[in-house]
């Protein structure tokens, strides 16, 4: 008997084996391809197309690299991200004080990342654990990448910021990853540089002055398998929209219609880039808060070539608009109002708007929550308390994390229900929604597109 | 309030009617009769609470041609453990928050459970438990696996399953190549 049931073990209905395999982490599952090639099918086929949900499966956070020869700290790419000057991971870091974590959105605490301690996934489905590699360890041991920055996801594919310095100038190049299917390809600079150095030549406005550039990924498989990046930058003295496009892999011209981004137009670059607000990608357009010279914000849907296709109103008794995106195939937009002790940074209540006719854009109040009951705070300010991390592309469910105590924390609208999913620890600036993606897609390689 | 009494009698005299069967018996495929907690076995297994709802239980003992009486055993002990172990509020907690909820740990008395457990035995339980539908065993067990299988070499992964190698040396090379960072030791 003892010999027909060592068989059977090896009989294991594929169920049961799809159960075990879906808990290990992506390391050993990789591993197990190898163990036979019954294994290596059913990991590859089965698990991922059907085991796994192509929802929200996550959270990348923390994803920044820098190799270890290299000498300076990544300085952000992107809007604010946390700098620790030019250690060189010996050790010697200094425990920033409490000034540097109220810096906004981007908050250090404890040491620099390392090699090893780049990149955390929160999973949300909890049982199975994620599929993916969540330190990147094949990008790390590209000889030509010396450090990364996670920027942005968009359906599947992650979007890397990874600079170079130079005396004239800090630029960026990109690289985009699938994480399930292990493809990456690489970006170049478009050529804007952040001229750091200069800075304090002609810093009239402090606010004004610094250099800053956000970038976007614009990926729908059901649309195109090829991916758009939008970059918008600004500096003292430019500010301009640029885009790439997989397609003729190349960066576009600057756009002339950029014009209501220049300084004092209508739109204003700096303040829309800087905010942290958030982003969806909507009927294949980038739809972002927009913020203007006067007058309220606007949503502005944002196509791959970097043209505005379409400018919904806002209305300024919606409250403060802090995050857009997209849940149920509808676009929805989170506000908050309410001056508990008059000051106008502090906001009371939340509220969750929805664009049930899109053409209409007549916003449909669906839900509003107090900040006691959401954070157990009777006023917070964006940016400094909180920020919105995501909605739940299927479930009324939306994502907070908390300055205070770095936790991640989710809010049921049906019931009511606040749950504290886990507290991240440091380098959170970016804390990007993860649904996977299993295809190939043509315009990733394993190669880098350029020599 | 005489409608609210009425209706306390009827509970009453339903449960004295049911006290005599609240337990279900269960038969392995080698034959081998066992007694499990109807309450238990409803909740644990979807498919033992679709025969119990839908009066598919034989009372002379339900035929589980499936499952072995070793396989059997385990389950209906891990039944009756959980019944004593866990309030059963936790349990209803931890299933409606949403599917978000990470997947929780096993309790003490669970790990405790499955690690008196030969590989054998466990894996017949990991089959019995998809078998019956039964979400939490099924979670426990397969976590005991997969911690097993943690931090081990495809050689090894294949003792412990007592699988054959079926490929080439050069398709092992090949798909080692492919996968090479899961290869690195950090």
């Amino acid at each position: 008997m003892g010999c027909s049931k060592r068989a059977a073990v090896a009989g294991l209905p594929d169920d049961a084996l799809v159960e075990i395999l879906s808990r290990l982490p992506a390391k050993s599952l990789c591993l197990s391809k190898c163990v036979s090639k019954a294994w290596c099918d059913l990991i590859a086929d089965r698990l991922r197309c059907r085991k796994l949900p192509l929802t929200l499966q996550g959270f990348f956070y923390g994803c920044v690299y820098e190799s270890r020869n290299e000498d300076r700290v990544f300085s952000c790419s992107g809007v604010e991200r946390c700098s620790s000057e030019g250690n060189n991971g010996d050790g010697s870091e200094k425990n920033k004080g409490a000034s540097e974590d109220k810096h906004e959105g981007g908050q250090c605490k404890g040491e620099k990342p390392s090699d090893h301690d780049c990149g955390n996934f929160i999973n949300l489905l909890g049982r199975s654990v994620p599929l993916v590699d969540p330190l990147f360890s094949l990008l790390k041991k590209q000889p030509r990448i010396k450090n990364f920055t996670l920027l942005d996801s968009c359906n599947g594919l992650l979007l890397f910021g990874q600079s170079r310095y130079s005396a004239f100038g800090d630029t960026t190049s990109y690289i985009v990853y699938n994480p399930a299917t292990e493809h990456w390809v690489t970006v170049p600079s478009s050529g804007f540089s952040s001229n750091s150095m200069e800075l304090d030549d002609d810093s009239e406005d402090d606010d004004d002055g610094e250099s800053c550039v956000l970038t976007y990924l614009i990926f729908d498989p059901v649309i195109s398998s090829h991916f758009q990046l939008i970059e918008f930058c600004h500096s003292s003295k430019v500010g301009m929209v640029q885009t790439y496009s997989s397609e003729v892999e190349r960066w576009g011209d600057r756009l002339r219609e950029w014009r209501r981004w220049k300084k004092g137009s209508e739109w204003d670059l700096h303040r829309t880039i800087t905010s942290m607000r958030g982003s969806t990608l909507f009927n294949n357009m980038l739809h972002l808060i927009i913020n203007t010279s006067s007058g309220p914000e606007l949503i502005a849907a944002i196509d791959g070539k970097g043209k505005t296709r379409k400018v919904i109103r806002w209305v300024e008794s919606h409250g403060v608009p802090v995050f857009v995106g997209q849940s149920k195939g509808l676009l929805h937009c989170v506000s908050v109002s309410g001056h508990p002790d008059g000051n106008s940074g502090h906001m009371a209540e939340l509220s969750v708007w929805v664009l049930e006719d899109y053409n209409a854009e007549e916003w449909k109040l669906k839900h509003t929550v107090s900040f006691s009951e959401l954070f157990g705070k009777r006023s917070c300010q964006f940016a400094a308390d909180y920020n919105v991390v995501t909605i739940h592309p299927d479930q009324n469910l939306v994502f907070f994390i908390q300055h205070w105590d770095y936790k991640l924390i989710s809010y049921d609208m049906d019931h009511k229900e606040v749950g504290a999913l886990c507290t991240v620890g440091c380098y959170y600036s970016v804390i990007s929604p993860y649904v996977p993606y299993f295809s190939e897609t043509p315009a990733l390689s394993k190669k880098e597109a350029m020599k | 309030m005489e409608v609210d009494k009425g209706k306390g009698e009827a509970e009453e005299t339903r449960k004295v009617a049911e006290a005599d069967r609240d337990t279900v018996t269960l038969k392995s495929s080698d034959g081998k009769l066992f007694e499990v907690s109807k309450e238990a076995a409803a909740r644990l297994s979807t498919v033992l609470a679709g025969m119990i709802a839908g009066g598919s239980i034989d009372d002379n003992g339900t035929d589980l041609k499936q499952i072995g009486s070793e396989a059997l055993e385990n389950v209906v002990d891990y039944c009756n453990k959980h019944a004593n172990s866990i309030p059963s509020a936790a349990l209803i907690s931890s299933s409606i928050s949403f599917n978000t909820a990470p997947f929780k740990e096993p309790e003490e008395w669970e790990r405790k459970f499955v690690d008196r457990l030969s590989h054998d035995a466990l894996f017949d339980l990991v089959e019995a438990a998809n078998f019956l539908g039964m979400e939490r065993l099924l979670d426990v067990t397969c976590h005991k696996i997969s911690e097993m299988m943690k931090g081990k070499s495809p050689d090894q992964i294949r003792e412990v399953f007592n699988i054959k190698n079926d490929y080439t040396k050069e398709e092992l090379e090949e798909i080692r190549q492919e996968l090479a960072w899961a290869f690195y030791d950090d």
